[in-house]
């Protein structure tokens, strides 16, 4: 009985909470993830359509740099208000495709106009998308500003080169893992926490990104000592999150389980430490059960996949090495697998 | 009870303690103690549960991928003989093992999967040892049929997701070499799955096993996305009207909006078809602004609008259908 009267109940049993279990008021219900994975796919759609038409309408004045700036501030700043009170889906809609334009147009006026450096550009967007993302209470606007400031910040990074990308890569995804990891002990009464996640999620897109450009071949060019410790680096994600995620749930419940988790994860670590994609992977997963996110799980199974499929066609491994060290890996975890179903349930604490 | 379904109501408890917590029905205090008196998520046997599948089935996946990177590593130190006969046994070996293991748990489907993947190898291996000269195409449709065998067995999720790939993309590959243009193949492979939706559905009702939403999500996502794509791609042909294309669509439309409000309630499936549904309005309203009537830049600004309308009222729907699920 785990409906949402009988945990009250429950509560109430304990003498934790005194009233009636709370009316679940539409307006303030949470939205399903669809009809905000279906309204972000939507804002893609219709954001290039306004964008095309403010640049139309603005005719002559396109050449006019500052104009497209000024209008560009002025929409997102327009925005604001019906983003920081949400009321209707119409308008919230609405109000976050102005806002992406706004920002867009912003970044074509300063990267046309000013004769600024692309570093002062990005920085620039950095501050405005940051900005926006804390007024915001509409969590795709968020995700699009974030979306925005991250790639700021790797512009920022001059992460277009193989070097710098081959740094970012662990460091983004270091960050992916423990703020997912770090969120789930917040107090969800925290301001900030409700509004953490589609940081988490632009962030976490990311990572598996610069993992999936790992497999690109002019990264071959880049110095092997850098690539070596980042992908060491990346490498020993793995078993800090299964010690993060298995520390607070798991070391109290099972402590034979828990060390065990934390050992194969560093066995896998080792195996696979010249591929990020699966290291991040299998860790995302495992952040993802113990946070109880079934999206993230989905996402990190379905990365997971993708990196794999990628692995056979990286030409800096050779055929027959990929199938040794995919077979290695394979018969490890089945060996695993195989010491869970014998193992009996270790003691708790 | 099963780990999965312990973890989604540890998971449904955890997030409705947190909605209570945020909306301030519960205090600092009262909080802490709720999450003493609930336990630590995910418990003990559930992480075990986890922990369990999850090294079983990327097992399977890794020593399946580990076969096929060893087959066409095409290694000149094993003899033709060798190599044949090593994938020969296996093929068998696995098999066996998923017979003794048993088809109804998991570690069973796994090793049936991992034994379908190996018949795949086998048969490139075969083509690639005596040049057989057939097509592609030939080799996915040759694999799909003797798989029928092994999909009737399992009845699992896994083997009938390959089953369904293995045959889109032989029908992909023989429309392609026989019909000239991306369309057909788009169309023909988005009306399979279609058909093989359908047909998952309404195993899905028979057989435990393929009872899940995922592979129904799979398909109508694949159909839906071939099927837009040719719809789009038909709106701004050169003729103007409706054809096999849009026919297409429609049909996929209402089988997978049907699937989803009145077969099976899926909120996913609906949001599948609702975005479809905006993209080939939107661009059938700015196909037909533009080619009937003159309405200047005022046509993006309107077909924008109509995007944000679309995208509000559909989001508010499926807004709506979960609430009324959450209180059914």
């Amino acid at each position: 009985m785990n409906d949402p009267i009988s945990l009250w109940r429950r509560l109430q049993a304990e003498n934790l909470v005194d009233a009636q279990p709370p009316e679940d008021d539409p307006s303030t219900a949470p939205t399903p993830w669809v009809a905000r994975l279906l309204a972000g796919a939507a804002a893609w759609i219709a954001t290039p359509l306004l964008l095309l038409f403010v640049a139309l309408s603005m005719g002559d004045l396109l050449t006019d740099e500052t104009a497209a700036i000024v209008i560009g501030a002025l929409m997102c700043g327009a925005a604001i208000m019906p983003l920081r009170q949400p009321g209707g889906e119409f308008l919230q809609q609405g109000a976050t495709i102005v806002s992406v334009a706004g920002i867009a147009l912003v970044g074509f006026g300063l990267s046309q106009g000013l004769d600024l450096h692309s570093t002062t550009v990005a920085a620039c967007l950095a501050v405005l998308s940051a900005a926006l993302y804390a007024l915001s209470r509409v969590p795709i606007h968020q995700f699009m500003c974030a979306g925005v400031l991250v790639f700021a910040m790797v512009w920022l990074f001059n992460g277009t080169s193989p070097e710098r990308l081959s740094v970012l890569q662990p460091l983004v995804a270091w960050v992916a893992v423990l703020l997912w990891s770090l969120d789930s002990r917040a107090d969800p009464a925290i301001r900030w926490h409700a509004h953490l996640p589609p940081l988490m999620w632009v962030v976490t897109i990311t990572a598996v990104g610069l993992a999936w450009a790992g497999q690109i071949d002019a990264w071959d060019r880049v110095d092997p000592n850098l690539i070596v410790a980042a992908r060491y680096a990346s490498a020993a994600l793995l078993p800090v999150a299964a010690f993060l995620v298995g520390r607070s749930s798991l070391r109290a419940g099972d402590r034979r389980l828990f060390l065990l988790l934390v050992i194969a994860a560093v066995v896998l670590a080792w195996l696979w430490r010249w591929s990020p994609g699966i290291t991040l992977g299998i860790a995302l997963m495992l952040v993802a059960f113990a946070r109880g996110n079934a999206l993230l799980l989905a996402f990190a199974a379905i990365a997971l996949a993708v990196y794999l499929a990628g692995y056979y066609y990286e030409m800096a491994v050779p055929l027959l090495d990929k199938a040794l060290w995919l077979g290695v890996a394979g018969a490890v975890l089945a060996i695993l697998h195989v010491v869970l179903r014998r193992w009996p349930a270790g003691s708790s604490r | 009870m099963t780990f999965w379904s312990s973890w989604n109501d540890e998971s449904a408890q955890r997030a409705q303690l947190a909605r209570w917590r945020r909306s301030g029905a519960i205090d600092d205090a009262a909080w802490q103690s709720a999450r003493e008196l609930t336990g630590r998520y995910p418990s003990a046997p559930t992480w075990r549960g986890f922990l369990e599948h999850l090294s079983l089935w990327l097992a399977a996946a890794l020593l399946a991928a580990a076969a096929i990177c060893f087959v066409a590593a095409n290694w000149d130190a094993l003899g033709r003989f060798a190599r044949l006969a090593g994938l020969q046994v296996a093929l068998v070996a696995a098999s066996f093992a998923a017979w003794r293991l048993g088809l109804d748990r998991p570690a069973g489907q796994a090793t049936l999967l991992l034994s379908a993947l190996l018949l795949g190898g086998l048969l490139a291996l075969v083509g690639q040892t005596y040049q057989t000269g057939a097509d592609t195409w030939q080799l996915f449709a040759l694999w799909a049929v003797l798989l029928v065998p092994w999909v009737i067995a399992g009845l699992s999720a896994p083997l009938s997701l390959l089953w369904c790939i293995v045959l889109s993309l032989a029908l992909h590959l023989y429309l392609l070499e026989q019909l000239h243009g991306e369309r057909w193949p788009w169309l023909g492979v988005g009306l399979l799955n279609i058909a093989l939706l359908v047909i998952w559905q309404w195993a899905g009702t028979r057989a435990p096993g393929l009872h899940g939403r995922t592979g129904p999500r799979l398909l109508a996502a694949l159909s839906l996305g071939l099927l837009t794509l040719a719809a789009v791609t038909s709106i701004f042909g050169e003729r103007v009207g409706v054809d096999y294309a849009l026919l297409g669509w429609a049909i996929a439309m209402i089988v997978v909006v049907g699937s989803g409000l009145i077969w099976r309630r899926d909120l996913v499936l609906l949001a599948l078809a609702a975005l479809s549904f905006i993209v080939v309005a939107t661009a059938g309203m700015g196909r037909a602004l533009y080619a009937f009537a003159d309405p200047g830049i005022g046509g993006l600004l309107l077909m924008a609008l109509l995007v944000i309308g679309q995208a509000s009222a559909a989001s508010m729907l499926l807004r709506r259908l979960a609430l009324n699920e959450g209180r059914a």
